[in-house]
């Protein structure tokens, strides 16, 4: 009897529950998410418009009884993923006033770092999810993901643009991010490597620089101006593939060696790691950082690099060239006191790297044509020059490397004259194609080898060599497990 | 004996400073990275670069920097609100289900309790990114992703195991007279709940509840991969402040500030409660 009772009385308890989860629910969803729970039944219709944007949700709210088929201009709205860089945070704020504006097409940006995007990306691209209409990805994906059918080919939206101009896209940069033909992503922003310098220390000290110099010029004039106040050179130990592992493959490839043989048909071959190429750039890369590098080297990359640069406690510097920009804005405290030099190199003539962060559009996206409205204006011309005029920093501020335009602008010239031309120097002389001195598995690439593997070889490989430079390793066993990690991927 | 016990007085008195000394170092430490953020978010983006300064000159820059809101970027406010929902109903949603499933498992043990309660925990083997696909898939076909809904039904999910634990450690302490006494004065079993059990139990179920806050609040990992359109919560707008290229560790610091704030608020208020909720636990 008692037992029936609470039998019962549990019954009651469970359906008071699954009523409080159903009104929880409710209220939940009704809340601003209104477009959530209209979402799941009419999906088909509903496309990419109304489960977007913040900022559009209650307009959605009030405009979808008008029915969504015929959605007005207004309406349309597009998600774009970027990654957090100060050119990208500049065109999410230029974008209400310069693009919808005109256009009447939302953008809702979604910022993300870097590795955080390309691992979203990558699983909304990869497993279809159509988040995104247009993502921002790298040089090293765009080919990829355009031999994996992923992003669209936007040399066909590019062909009914005139405006937007293909031709003008810096060839380079162009070449990297195309697949058979194909042109995978638009370029936004790029940069090649270079060397930057204290011209005032190196006149001190009675040094010149050549515009084009080898390692072993910049090792000696490195170890040269070296002082307790001041390192000589300034280098990437930080570990990550995009980090130590950029500036590091970009040495090793002047020096000869390379990660990986090719096999005829363009698969990863033998590991490369054990060969003297490589143990002599391992060498050299970690006795220049041991003599003449900054302090607490293995955890630096970009960023420290950069704040020790304007802090004075580096003479030299080499990194992207993007960092000219930066080092020559009105803020920085070392305006007007660098000089820019090529890539250093040893045995190959060009060594700089090559990196363009670019809009490609999902193959998933439900309405290309406005996400193409938009990946064309940002990488426009006409965006460049509309930046040049809005943004508070100027011309000097623009996205670079992307177009030949830009170097022709005069504006853009005049503000930034300490650098533009060097920059456009080494975009040029990057060796996107043959970056070394033997064939490289995989597509082209210069500071990273061309085929998916590569990120997980060479993030662990950089802890092993970072570790060098933090000397808690040493350079044979580092060796010795880079081999070991890089022969896992040979075919 | 007398002096072997004054020794082990002295020699108490000697380790208990050393002991203090020790925990006041090991506090500090654990502090001096949260001392330094709230500082650096004061700071110009080239001073927090710089070498180590105690004296500059404050600015509230980067606050204003980081809570400005600029349309289609996901912004402080809806950020907040989106965390604030997803984290209260989760929590109560886990209570309003743990609460019952501890009950079961002390005050009035079900058959195989044991096997019970290892199930509970064993859904917390496997690591959540090995799940992350199939959730991510699941989500989209459904239309959870980029709503708070999915990350509603996560967070209850992820939290539900650790509450009924903890909350089941917590009512074994309630005794069982207690609860027959209030049987033979004829109280069902909502009646013992709610005057004979809560009561005692809680500074517990504060406690739990915390920890699910602090725990859904934190939350990074799902929140980005399923939620970085929409429905984004307060640790995505943290890290849309990291640059890749470009200072800006003062800006992060600032941002990060405003996300702790919360907690630490929510830990403050119940700093008394949790910790008499902690020790009542561990009894048992």
């Amino acid at each position: 009897m008692i037992e029936s009772r609470h039998t019962r009385g549990r019954w009651r308890s469970l359906l008071a529950l699954l009523l409080a989860l159903a009104l929880v629910a409710a209220a939940c969803g009704s809340d601003d998410d209104a477009d959530e729970t209209g979402g799941p039944e009419d999906t088909s219709e509903d496309s990419g418009d109304a489960d977007t944007t913040d900022a559009t949700d209650e307009e959605d709210g009030e405009d979808e009884g008008d029915g969504e088929e015929s959605a007005p201009e207004g309406d349309r709205s597009i998600n774009v993923a970027i990654v957090g860089n100060p050119q990208m945070e500049d065109i999410a704020e230029l974008t209400p006033e310069l693009f919808t504006a005109e256009t009447g097409i939302e953008v809702n940006y979604t910022v993300l770092d870097e590795q955080k995007l390309r691992e979203i990306t990558t699983i909304d691209v990869g497993a279809g999810g159509g988040e995104f209409d247009a993502v921002m990805i790298g040089m090293f994906e765009a080919p990829q993901f355009g031999q994996n059918g992923w992003i669209l080919d936007l040399n066909e939206f590019a062909a009914d643009t005139p405006d937007w101009n293909v031709d003008d896209l810096i060839p380079a940069v162009r070449n990297g991010l195309s697949y058979e033909g194909g042109l995978y992503a638009a370029p936004f922003y790029a940069e090649s490597s270079h060397l930057m310098y204290r011209q005032d220390v190196l006149d001190e000290a009675g040094l010149t620089m050549p515009d084009a110099p080898t390692w072993d010029e910049v090792a000696e004039i490195a170890r040269a101006i070296d002082t307790d106040e001041m390192a000589g050179i300034c280098l990437r130990g930080k570990p990550g593939w995009g980090d130590l592992g950029a500036s590091f493959t970009t040495v090793l490839n002047t020096f000869g060696g390379t990660w990986w043989a090719a096999n005829d048909d363009g698969s990863i071959g033998a590991a490369q790691v054990d060969q003297p190429e490589f143990r002599e750039a391992v060498e050299f890369y970690t006795t220049l950082i041991a003599d003449a590098g900054q302090d607490d080297a293995a955890n630096a990359s970009f960023n420290e690099c950069l704040s020790l640069y304007q802090n004075n406690e580096v003479a030299m510097w080499y990194d992207a060239t993007v960092a000219a920009g930066i080092l020559e804005a009105d803020d920085s405290p070392v305006k007007g006191l660098n000089n820019y030099a090529l890539a250093p190199t040893n045995v190959t003539d060009a060594s700089g790297w090559l990196w363009a962060w670019s809009l490609a559009i999902p193959a998933t996206t439900e309405d290309p044509e406005t996400a193409w409205e938009y990946v064309s204006w940002a990488t426009s011309e006409e965006y460049i020059n509309a930046a040049g005029e809005s943004l508070p920093g100027g011309w000097a501020q623009v996205p670079p490397g992307t177009r030949e335009s830009t170097y022709a602008n005069e504006d853009y010239l005049a503000a930034s004259e300490a650098f533009a031309q060097k920059t456009l120097d080494s975009m040029l002389a990057a060796p996107i194609d043959d970056p070394g001195t033997t064939p490289r598995p995989g597509l082209p690439g210069v500071q990273y080898v061309g085929v998916p593997e590569f990120q997980d070889m060479a993030t662990r490989c950089t802890e092993q060599l970072s570790a060098v430079i933090g000397g808690s390793v040493s350079i044979d066993d580092a060796i010795a497990d880079c081999q070991t990690i890089a022969s896992e991927f040979s075919q | 004996m007398s002096t072997e016990r004054s020794q082990i007085v002295g020699q108490s008195r000697r380790s208990t400073i050393i002991l203090g000394l020790a925990a006041w170092i090991a506090a500090l430490l654990v502090f001096f990275p949260i001392f330094w953020m709230v500082l650096n978010g004061f700071k110009e983006e080239i001073d927090a670069n710089s070498s180590p300064k105690l004296i500059f000159d404050p600015t509230s820059d980067r606050y204003t920097e980081v809570t400005t809101q600029t349309e289609g970027l996901l912004g402080f406010q809806e950020a907040f609100t989106n965390s604030f929902v997803i984290v209260a109903i989760s929590t109560l949603l886990v209570l309003i289900m743990a609460i019952p499933a501890a009950y079961s498992l002390s005050i009035r043990p079900i058959a195989k309790w044991r096997d019970v309660l290892f199930f509970f925990i064993s859904t917390k083997f496997l690591p959540i990114v090995a799940a992350i696909l199939p959730l991510y898939i699941i989500g989209t076909r459904y239309g959870l992703t980029n709503s708070r809904i999915g990350l509603v039904i996560l967070y209850t999910a992820m939290n539900l195991p650790l509450a009924v634990w903890m909350l089941r450690s917590f009512f074994s302490e309630v005794p069982k007279e207690l609860v027959e006494a209030a049987q033979i004065d004829g109280a069902g079993i909502r009646g013992q709940i709610t005057s004979v059990i809560l009561p005692i139990v809680a500074p517990g179920i504060a406690a739990t509840a915390l920890l699910c806050v602090i725990f859904a609040w934190n939350e990074f990992f799902l929140a980005v991969q399923l939620n970085s359109v929409d429905g984004s919560t307060v640790p995505i707008w943290v890290s849309s402040n990291v640059s890749t290229r470009g200072n800006f560790l003062a800006k992060l610091s600032a941002a990060s500030t405003l996300a702790t704030l919360p907690v630490v608020i929510a830990g403050w208020a119940a700093q008394k409660r949790m910790i008499r909720g902690l020790a009542m636990g561990a009894i048992k």
